[in-house]
């Protein structure tokens, strides 16, 4: 046997080889390369392309919002101090308005004996 | 303008379409060889069947926009490359569990036992099947039993067909390398295979 035709035998078998896989490994190629494509589809080539730019959108709109946000509040509880300083101020106040009677009557007195 | 655009994008598309197109092509082409390339080369079929789906992911990946003639040495080159991190894993493995005192069971015998008892899917005469599968046992054992480097010389010139160019690429090394691995695998085979086929 010449060494072509050696080499053609041996091609022959390998290529019957190949031909009999059984089906369950046929389809497993099969997803496998389905599953690769997938990579190099155009709705994948698309989302990758959009990934970025509306990841950074996402995460610009979060900041922002965390920003405005926390403003806010700091807004707010500044607003809440100034009440608060306003309401103890004003307790003093409220002390002289519940106290006066005694502080007229006690004026009174002190013109009387004046 | 915007119709430009519009026309770009669906320039754009159709040629990913295309390139898709002809990458599964390519792999279902090349699939089967590559699986039997892989299970020869490790000698089991799930761990075969990783290194192809591995395979075609990366050339997908990596190599998807290089000229489509390109893709069977890279592929291979892939291929092997995956090959080597197999024997690499495996060697530190086997280390391992021997050192550990593991030993494998019979199970896999014994799998192959009922295998070998059930009736032949197609029917065919038994003596042929016999006298075939021992034809095709004989070729993948004397296959697996060349050095990894003639192995692989010789299936991806046999029977894959490439160049001894090509197979340096996919190989990793010179093409003088190749034609001598090559040149080694044949001698073994025949000296092996030719007096059962004669």
């Amino acid at each position: 046997m010449s060494e072509k035709d050696f080499l053609n035998k041996l091609k022959k078998q390998l290529d019957e080889q190949s031909e009999q896989l059984d089906a369950t490994t046929l389809s497993k190629l099969n997803r496998s390369r389905q599953a690769a494509l997938a990579q190099a589809s155009p709705q994948t080539s698309r989302m990758k392309q959009n990934w970025l730019p509306a990841s950074g959108l996402a995460a610009a709109v979060l900041l922002t919002s965390v920003f405005l946000f926390r403003s806010e509040e700091i807004v707010t509880n500044s607003n809440q101090s100034m009440d608060d300083i306003e309401i103890i101020a004003a307790s003093d106040n409220l002390d002289l308005y519940e106290q006066l009677d005694f502080y007229l009557w006690l004026l009174e007195e002190n013109n009387s004996a004046g | 303008m915007q119709h430009d655009c519009v026309i770009d994008k669906k320039i754009g598309k159709d040629r990913t379409l295309d390139k898709t197109h002809a990458l599964d092509q390519f792999l279902s082409q090349v699939e089967r060889r590559a699986f039997k390339i892989a299970k020869l080369a490790v000698g089991n079929h799930d761990e075969a069947l990783d290194i192809v789906q591995d395979s075609m992911f990366a050339l997908v990946q990596k190599y998807a926009n290089r000229p489509s003639e390109e893709w069977t040495p890279l592929f291979y080159r892939i291929l092997q490359s995956r090959i080597r991190d197999w024997y690499r894993r495996n060697k530190v493995r086997t280390t391992w569990m021997s050192w550990l005192g593991f030993r494998k069971d019979n199970e896999d015998d014994e799998l192959e036992n009922a295998l070998e008892a059930l009736p032949d899917p197609q029917g065919r005469d038994p003596s042929q099947v016999a006298a075939n599968e021992h034809s095709m046992e004989d070729l993948e054992m004397a296959i697996k039993n060349l050095p990894l480097r003639q192995q692989q010389a010789f299936l991806l010139r046999t029977w894959e067909g490439l160049s001894v160019a090509d197979t340096a690429i996919a190989m990793k090394c010179s093409q003088g390398s190749v034609k001598t691995h090559y040149s080694r695998a044949v001698h073994t085979l025949r000296e092996t295979l030719e007096e059962h086929w004669t």
